[in-house]
């Protein structure tokens, strides 16, 4: 059995469940909804000179990543729920295949539709802000488009691993949440305002935010190291997944 | 050839499975009979390299689950309750499995239709009977023609077509030289099927030996004897190959001697009986005494 054996595998499980494209449509659908609502409510000419108007029109992150989250844990925990998870690992019996053609497979989807939902999403909100909106040829937009496609996909991708490592689905939601949102939220409670400018820029949801930012700002890290960061992270879950699904029962 | 040796199986305190060695050939139905719980699914489950044993090995054909290329051309598995999602179709979920074997499209067909699950093969199975449900893991177990077939309770929720159906479909896979091995634990469903039982109690081997040896052994007819002299019967008939078994004051449960022979021996030394009865001992029985025997 070799590995694109494996993603064809896991590209047919994924495309044959009518919740992978709604949830996939949900996804790209918040996002743009999002990015337009706050260009259409939020965009003053008064300030458009200090305003980042990019930025405006791809701000569905958040609202996305929920969504986002869902699909990814569901790729995962799906299978352990309805017991499919058995039929897979005896198809292949070395198993890490099966969580790396997941990340592959639902990496590539997500990012093609996110890809699309930030063209959109920035090409309609740069038109409602009209005449002193962005171009695409401006400075860092393409870069700050595939930086927030990243971003979303990157999320799914933390609920994929989250779901292979508790593989309950109320589970791996519930710290998938924590660790998108709550972390920001907690750090803001506990920690002095120093300290707590230079932790958020690590925190996955902050190192995410960066890899799609146009302006500089002070909260954030460079998108590269934003983006370096965030895989970090990823890479870190995903040995922890990998590892529990080659150690323990199939479940 | 499934081959196990000393598995052992524990979760925490409790051992599901414990010191388990016995080989499956190919050529006959096998099968392995236990009660519920009595470690047969946990065997399976490590013999697919789901469960990892606590101690022992299993194989196939001499290599580990773990370690074939190609498991699903090698390996069919029918395994416990549902292993397919719900909102997934028949055909889909075949074809996804069909894709890590190299397996065309006409297969997924074919064994579909093997099945009998042509009308439903498009509808997403969250809607399946029991019955359609067990259909598809057989269809799964078949789909890329394998050499060894490990079914996990196979009749259940089939109806007696069904179950006719899927007999017939084990003899057939037998005898044409393919190993089958399946669970049940329904000592009268295994008699109609199975030439060799593995029989299993909480996680023991109870026996391995062919179907006919296993009835001979186990489904020995007892003899109800009644006297007033309990104790000089009692003396009379012990001896090699005999159990004698009280029940009350005054009457025995014989096995290891026939009505005729019990009576002879009464009459010779003057002892009067008071009843002499053969009691034929069903198969379930026998297996139910077996099975607890052993786990004093």
């Amino acid at each position: 059995m070799t590995f694109p054996q494996v993603i064809r595998f896991e590209w047919i499980k994924f495309r044959s469940l009518r919740s992978s494209w709604i949830t996939l449509a949900l996804t790209a659908g918040l996002y743009t909804g999002t990015g337009l609502l706050v260009c259409w409510l939020l965009f003053d000419p008064a300030r458009a000179a200090v305003d980042d108007l990019v930025g405006k029109s791809l701000s569905g992150d958040l609202v996305a990543l929920l969504a986002a989250g869902a699909l990814g844990v569901l790729t995962m925990t799906g299978e352990y729920g309805s017991g499919t998870i058995r039929t897979t690992l005896a198809a292949v019996p070395r198993r890490w295949p099966v969580l790396a053609a997941k990340v592959v497979v639902l990496g590539t989807v997500s990012y093609a539709v996110m890809l699309l939902a930030t063209v959109i999403s920035f090409a309609a909100g740069q038109a409602i802000i009209g005449d002193l909106g962005a171009s695409f040829g401006d400075d860092g937009v393409v870069r700050a488009l595939f930086g927030h496609a990243a971003y979303v996909t990157g999320a799914g991708l933390f609920g994929l691993l989250f779901g292979g490592l508790l593989r309950s689905t109320a589970a791996a939601f519930t710290a998938y949440f924590a660790v998108m949102f709550l972390l920001t939220m907690l750090s803001a409670l506990v920690l002095p305002y120093g300290w707590r400018v230079n932790v958020n820029k690590f925190l996955p949801s902050a190192a995410g935010e960066a890899m799609g930012s146009v302006v500089d700002n002070p909260e954030l890290l460079t998108p590269g190291l934003g983006a370096l960061v965030f895989a970090g992270y990823l890479l870190l879950t995903g040995t922890a997944a990998a590892w529990r699904l080659t150690r323990s029962d199939a479940g | 050839m499934i081959e196990v040796k000393d598995l052992t199986k524990r979760y925490g305190p409790a051992t599901v499975v414990d010191g388990l060695s016995f080989q499956v050939r190919p050529g006959v139905v096998t099968g392995f009979l236990g009660p519920n719980g009595a470690g047969k699914s946990t065997t399976m489950r490590m013999i697919m390299g789901l469960d990892r044993p606590t101690a022992g090995t299993a194989t196939i054909d001499g290599h580990p689950y773990a370690q074939l290329t190609t498991p699903l051309r090698r390996v069919g598995a029918l395994l416990e309750a549902r292993s397919f999602h719900p909102g997934r179709t028949a055909f889909h979920h075949l074809l996804g499995l069909a894709a890590t074997a190299g397996v065309p499209r006409s297969r997924v067909d074919d064994v579909i239709d093997i099945v009998g699950l042509r009308a439903t093969a498009h509808r997403r199975a969250g809607g399946y009977s029991l019955g359609m449900g067990q259909r598809l893991g057989i269809a799964t177990a078949l789909l890329a023609d394998p050499e060894v077939l490990i079914l996990d309770e196979p009749v259940n929720g089939l109806d007696p077509e069904g179950i006719r159906w899927i007999r017939d479909l084990m003899r057939g896979l037998a005898a044409d030289g393919r190993t089958v091995f399946v669970s049940s634990h329904l000592m009268s469903e295994m008699a109609l099927t199975a030439e060799h039982l593995i029989v299993v109690s909480r996680g023991r081997l109870v026996a391995d030996e062919p179907l006919d040896g296993f009835i001979a052994r186990a489904a020995l007819d007892s003899v109800l004897v009644r006297t007033d002299q309990p104790t000089r019967l009692h003396a009379l008939l012990t001896g090699p190959g005999v159990t004698v078994t009280s029940v009350d004051r005054g009457s025995f449960e014989v096995s290891g001697l026939d009505a005729q022979q019990i009576g002879n021996r009464a009459a010779a030394d003057g002892i009067t009986l008071h009843e002499l009865s053969t009691r034929q001992a069903s198969l379930e029985d026998a297996f139910m005494r077996l099975t607890q025997e052993r786990t004093v």
